[in-house]
């Protein structure tokens, strides 16, 4: 599978990128959401996008609206990785289109069962 | 006033260490010794309730810290991976006591600093929290420093 690693955290994107490499998946990073439309632009699609909700220039529920208003995109999962935890936030990105929830921090073995989860657990 | 306990902030600040470096953290008497390198990063948090969240270490815990999450060994950890891992540590526990404020509220984006004290002062904010912590034989605290209300 393909995915897009979309955090201002380098470390995050680091970790969460180590673990796709394990589960044999593929992937690309991006810092904020703009950068994640442009590489979705120029190297999509990807089978799914793993969102951060605080970045600069463009947060990680702006980018869900983004991407969700783009048809050719439909087939793209979103989950979102993010400290925002509260219900209400929770049902927002849900409400906007995202597909999966998963808060920070999350071990090895719970983003393992998200992806299973989301059908997104057969390597690339 | 501030609603979340010294118990709610240890659990956080365990179940961050724990998940994201596998390593305990306990609570940790006196204050931390003074003199070495102290790295701090800080969020505030605007909205319902108006402050910051400030995380102090010393060095070697913000070195561990980066090397854990960019999987990385101690000689290869640069100053911007310290720096960016500190700031996703603050964010993370941010973040989760954030959730336990009355909403709705906001979270900035991380801010780090480093220096040799682990106090960091705030203009118009007190500390009403501060937790002294020991990881892996370094010391943390953690403060939470509130805005009046206006
Ligand atoms: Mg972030």
């Amino acid at each position: 599978m393909r995915f897009l690693v979309i955090d201002d955290s380098r470390a995050i994107r680091s970790l969460i990128i180590r673990m796709l490499k394990e589960l044999g998946h593929q992937h690309a990073e991006a810092g904020n959401g703009r950068e994640a439309l442009d590489i979705i632009a120029n190297n999509g699609p990807f089978d799914a996008a793993l969102v951060d909700w605080n970045m600069p220039v463009m947060t990680g529920i702006q980018f869900v609206e983004a991407a969700r208003a783009k048809p050719e995109l439909a087939g793209m999962q979103i989950m979102m990785i993010t400290t925002e935890t509260e219900v209400e936030r929770i049902q927002q990105a849900l409400a906007l289109g995202a597909t999966e929830y998963l808060m920070k921090p999350f071990t090895r073995e719970a983003f393992a069962d998200k992806l299973a989860m989301m059908g997104l657990d057969k390597a690339a | 006033m501030l609603e979340i306990s010294q118990e709610d902030i240890a659990a956080i600040v365990s179940l961050v260490f724990t998940t994201t470096l596998d390593v305990e953290v306990e609570a940790a008497e006196g204050p931390p010794p003074s003199g070495g390198e102290v790295a701090s990063s800080l969020v505030g948090i605007t909205g319902n309730w108006d402050g910051a969240v400030i995380v102090a270490c010393e060095r070697a815990l913000a070195v561990r810290f980066a090397r854990a999450m960019f999987g990385i060994s101690d000689e290869e950890v640069g100053e911007s991976d310290i720096n960016d891992a500190l700031g996703e540590l603050v964010n993370m526990i941010g973040g989760n006591l954030k959730s336990m404020l009355p909403p709705p509220c906001h979270l900035s984006l991380p801010t780090v600093v480093a220096g040799r004290e682990y106090r960091v002062r705030l203009p118009g904010a007190k500390v009403v929290r501060e937790l002294d912590f020991a990881a892996n034989g370094a010391r943390l605290r953690i403060a939470i420093a509130e805005r009046a209300a206006a």
